[in-house]
């Protein structure tokens, strides 16, 4: 049997390839944008040389999420993949967490890129200006920990891709199966594919927007107020930064509770009907 | 020593029609066995479903004891299309693959095998011909040691010479408890090595027949498997 650490590694180590590839092509465009405004502004401290690759980087994560959705879907009905003796369960969950962790180190590669690129800003920056930005974070630390912080919203930035990777899944999974029943091939199916896609997209859009309906009701009728209205006081001033955090806790737990419905959903399709692509 | 393959009840739909209906198999260990019929007869998907690669079917498959998709996979080795791997990968990163995921894979006998079918591990798969990637899968296939070895239309357009060496040396690859189901449209070159027949036609198995039976009545396994679409256009 092939157990969840060797698919999740064979998985890693396939997507990870391409990861370094499509990384490697953003950060060239990222530095020829870097280059090319950073000599035009003479490297100048209102920082334009970092702003445009940043967003290089950012137009880019967006897109690679869902260029590694499709390749996780690509994994899912590859007859090779599919042939490994590995549970259902373990396949599902391999396939998106190397599809995560992949994007995390993504993420992190671009990070770390725009911070060399930010080089030259540090070394314009005065002793009097490091003491202010260092002041500034140290105010910020006191009104609301920025450790858990940026904790909660890393864990967010995680279930949000993994929901993600499920739904798309998901969809493209009922696609096949529902095809699959319909007396459509070759041509025709393709048409009814789409069909198919097209509608259960808007169905569960509809089903996505009640449920966060619900929440945000729900969410409202428990604090009697909306959501951060306690955190943020604008009358009084009043920033309330443990408030801020229980609050950020609780979408965390919504969120992670609507990964492992979306999970459950996309494993119970994938375990039952998915199969195969042929040949 | 129980069968390894067993099939009760096995009836596959797709696109609302149906395939396979209430095909029931049973496959001692250590055979060869032809699995033949016209083209989409269904040999192909009843390979996909023994081998839990196809879903949409009702009725029970055992291998080796096991019913689990999972559980199956473990004990069988199925002729793969290479799906996974992009045009530019090379042999070594195919095998490289292969020693990853399945605890059975024998990395020196697909070094051998490699040998064997005339192949280098640095060739991509780009590089390599029909008849030479059809090599490849049998390899991959053979270097794997499990109870049951799945080849489907193995031999698409590999060339005759090597066609007959390959056939020739299937006994010396696999474990010998292992058995071997082998679907082929040139059944006179496969023949000689055959321990049993499986006649797949109109959906279901009309005839399971021991290779000796069949010579015996007949002039060859291609003149008895003809016989029964003798008047079809």
């Amino acid at each position: 049997m092939t157990d969840f650490k060797q698919a999740y590694g064979a998985m890693f180590k396939v997507q990870a390839k391409k990861m370094m590839l499509d990384y490697g092509i953003c950060a060239l465009i990222a530095g020829v944008t870097w280059l090319a405004v950073g000599v035009s502004t003479h490297w100048s401290m209102n920082a334009t040389f970092i702003g445009f690759p940043m967003i290089v980087f950012i137009l880019a994560a967006f897109i690679y999420k869902y260029l590694l959705v499709f390749r996780s879907w690509k994994i899912s009905r590859s007859q090779t993949w599919r042939l490994l003796p590995v549970k259902s369960g373990s396949f599902v969950l391999a396939n998106s967490l190397s599809a995560l962790v992949n994007y995390l180190c993504f993420i992190f590669l671009a990070l770390a890129t725009v911070a060399v690129f930010s080089i030259p800003l540090w070394m314009q920056m005065s002793g009097q200006d490091y003491a202010n930005m260092f002041k500034g974070i140290a105010e910020a630390n006191r009104q609301v920990n920025l450790t858990a912080t940026l904790l909660i919203l890393l864990l967010l930035l995680m279930a949000n891709f993994l929901g993600d990777v499920y739904y798309w899944l998901f969809l493209a999974d009922s696609m096949e199966a529902l095809a699959d029943r319909l007396p459509f091939s070759g041509k025709s199916a393709k048409a009814v594919k789409a069909g198919i896609f097209v509608l259960l997209l808007a169905f569960f859009a509809f089903i996505n927007n009640q449920f966060a309906n619900a929440l945000v009701k729900l969410m409202g009728g428990k604090h009697e107020v909306s959501l951060f209205s306690e955190v943020f006081a604008p009358a009084s001033g009043h920033f309330s930064g443990n408030d801020f955090l229980i609050d950020l806790l609780l979408i965390l737990a919504l969120q992670l509770a609507y990964v492992l419905l979306l999970g459950a959903l996309q494993w119970l399709v994938f375990n039952k009907f998915t199969e195969a692509k042929r040949s | 020593m129980s069968d390894v393959l067993k099939i009760a009840g096995l009836s596959y739909r797709m696109n609302r029609k149906e395939i396979l209906a209430d095909v029931d198999l049973e496959v001692a260990y250590g055979k060869i066995v032809a699995l033949v019929g016209a083209n989409g007869a269904g040999k192909t998907t009843l390979m996909r479903v023994i081998a839990g690669v196809a879903k949409n079917y009702q009725g029970t498959v055992t291998v080796a004891g096991e019913s689990s998709e999972a559980g199956r996979k473990a004990h069988l080795s199925m002729t793969d299309n290479l799906s996974a791997f992009a045009d530019g990968r090379r042999i070594r990163e195919v095998k490289s693959f292969y020693e990853d995921v399945f605890a059975d894979f024998d990395s020196q006998q697909f070094d051998q095998l490699l040998e064997f079918m005339n192949l280098n591990a640095e060739d991509k798969l780009s590089s390599l011909s029909k008849g030479m990637r059809e090599k490849l899968i049998i390899a991959l296939a053979f270097a794997r040691k499990t109870d049951l070895y799945l080849l489907d239309e193995p031999f698409n357009g590999v060339d005759a010479m090597s066609r007959k060496k390959i056939i020739k040396s299937l006994l010396l690859w696999k474990p010998d408890e292992a058995t071997i189901i082998i679907s082929d449209h040139v059944l006179d070159e496969i023949a000689p090595v055959l321990d049993e027949v499986v006649l797949l036609k109109d959906k279901h198995i009309i005839k399971h027949k021991s290779a000796d039976e069949i010579r015996e009545g007949h002039a060859s396994i291609e003149e008895w498997y003809e016989s029964f679409y003798e008047g079809e256009e």
